[in-house]
């Protein structure tokens, strides 16, 4: 079973990934926002990160930037799970260094498919 | 200036046949007038027109304009275009007293909408929490129905390295039991079965012991008889051998006695094995019925346990596909959660700009009204009620300014999708 860093700043949409990824039996620790992500995603090495486009301080495409900046995350998967499903925010996701873009409304067993797909 | 101008505009097809029939009584005698008579007529007819225009040629009434306050009559509409100066006056009080009702309504409006985006967060995350709860609670059912019926004790079974048997083991342990215990009573009541043959193998034998005793007494009888026949025949002769007749008579009797005895003793042997024999063939036809009867018993328990056992199970299945359909129904639900959150984030995001956006609007129109007023003079100045200092509204527990809006996609195409899965792409 993974660790997964979920970033959003809806806590019911964490509340939701959560939900879906510890009942396949993941692991999850949830951050509010890209920054305090960073913090975590720094002292804690991760297999998975799902991160959100649309946060307060630190935008999702900024936090997969800065998680390839670091060593740790480097070659992990990081998901953007957003609303945005626009074709120039994806190519900015993908330059920064997403591995896939899941657009919102999420189906949880479509989800855990891409989780297990990435994971493999 | 401004009347002058909406009469000239207002009169500006006329003008020219106006100015004709006031020229036309000069324009008639000013070919037989003096020079002088008609330089000082020109000028005096200007004049009367121009005085005939202004004050005697009535105001044109004016259409309605999309703008015009509906509350007001044609009349009063009229009245006030003909008098702009105190109307204006009225407007602008009119204009203040609305600009701080709808102040006080926009701020009213903005706490309802905080409240309402509160009180919709605070009650989706306890949906999500006893949602979760729920779903973790039935899933801990179904497990432990399952792990009943199932080789291992479910998933924490599994974990904990502990594998109990399950239900239709401890049955078939049960069932293999009460087997044995019949199979034991069956061979218990062919041993007695043997030892019955056995015991009819002593009276066969003990028959023919029977037998020799018959020929030991008809011997001995013979010799009873020879010994008393030669006693007879001898008792003149030889005195000795008359003793040794009778030696071997009263030899001949206790033999006889000896062998009445003995069949005496053989027939209470026999008469008791009989009778044990009868007991053991008793008790052996029981034990073997008993273990039949027990066998027969314990198969139709351990089928009708095993047909209970199957129908549990299959009522577990359908539970299990119970569990699926309510997996479903829960995905479907977290889809919907997700509708709500993100129509709610929309509302948030929207409502900042928005409200900022008319606040800043309501604003610059009441300085505007306000230095308007100003220039209208201080009788003006009295007449309106304007506020002392400009409003703002304040916008409760907002999202943070530097949230950047979603640049397009859903959020823009006016609300969430209304589709149940989501669209993934893998770079």
């Amino acid at each position: 079973m993974a660790q997964i860093l979920v970033v959003d700043d809806s806590t019911t949409m964490r509340q939701m990934v959560t939900f879906t990824l510890t009942s396949a039996g993941h692991e999850v620790v949830e951050a509010p926002d890209g920054n305090k992500a960073l913090a975590v995603a720094k002292q804690r090495k991760f297999d998975l990160v799902i991160t959100d486009v649309n946060m307060p301080g630190m935008n999702g495409i900024d936090l997969v930037q800065s998680l390839r900046a670091l060593p740790e995350c480097k070659f992990i998967p990081i998901l953007v799970l957003t609303t945005e499903a626009g074709a120039e925010l994806k190519q900015k996701g993908r330059s920064a260094g997403a591995t896939g873009w899941i657009v919102k409304p999420f189906n949880p067993e479509v989800l855990l498919d891409t989780l297990k797909k990435v994971l493999d | 200036m401004k009347l002058l101008r909406f009469k000239l505009y207002a009169y500006r097809n006329r003008l020219l046949p106006m100015f004709v029939l006031v020229m036309i009584p000069w324009l008639a005698v000013a070919p037989w007038a003096p020079w002088w008579a008609n330089s000082i007529a020109l000028p005096l007819l200007l004049i009367c027109y121009w005085l005939l225009f202004l004050n005697v040629l009535p105001m044109p009434p004016a259409g309605r304009r999309a703008n015009d306050d509906r509350k007001l009559s044609d009349t009063e509409i009229s009245t006030l275009r003909k008098t702009p100066e105190l109307p204006a006056q009225q407007l602008l009080a009119r204009w203040a007293m609305m600009t701080r009702d709808s102040k006080l309504q926009l701020e009213e409006v903005d706490q309802h909408v905080s409240e309402v985006m509160d009180h919709a967060e605070s009650a989706v995350v306890e949906i999500g929490k006893r949602f979760v709860e729920v779903t973790r609670k039935t899933r801990k059912q179904v497990e432990l129905a399952v792990g009943l019926l199932s080789r291992t004790g479910g998933d924490e079974a599994a974990s904990e390295g502990k594998a109990p048997d399950s239900l239709t083991d401890y049955i078939h342990a049960s069932d293999a039991l009460l087997k044995n215990l019949g199979g034991q009573l069956v061979a218990l009541s062919d041993q007695l079965a043997n030892l019955s043959a056995r015991q009819e193998a002593v009276r066969e034998e003990s028959k023919r012991v029977d037998g020799a005793l018959d020929q030991l007494a008809a011997l001995a009888s013979e010799i009873r008889v020879l010994a008393l026949d030669s006693g007879r025949r001898g008792n003149a002769d030889n005195r000795a051998f008359v003793e040794m007749t009778d030696r071997v008579r009263a030899l001949s009797l206790t033999a006889d006695e000896s062998s009445r005895a003995i069949r005496k003793t053989l027939e209470d042997i026999k008469s008791q094995a009989r009778t044990t024999d009868d007991a053991i063939r008793a008790i052996a036809s029981q034990a073997r019925d008993s273990g039949r009867k027990s066998n027969e018993e314990v198969t139709e328990l351990t089928g009708a346990t095993l047909r209970k056992t199957q129908e549990v199970h299959t009522a577990l299945g359908e539970i299990g596909t119970l569990g699926a359909r309510i997996q479903d129904d829960i995905n479907q639900i977290v889809i919907e959660l997700q509708f709500q959150d993100i129509t709610q984030q929309k509302l948030q995001r929207l409502k900042q700009p928005m409200i900022s956006e008319l606040a800043s609007s309501w604003l610059s129109i009441f300085e505007e009204t306000r230095a308007f007023n100003r220039k209208l003079g201080a009788s003006g100045a009295d007449a309106v009620e304007a506020p002392a200092t400009p409003f703002r509204v304040s916008l409760k527990k907002a999202p943070e300014q530097d949230k950047s809006r979603p640049a397009e996609g859903a959020k823009e195409s006016g609300g969430p999708r209304r589709d149940d899965g989501s669209k993934v792409e893998l770079f």
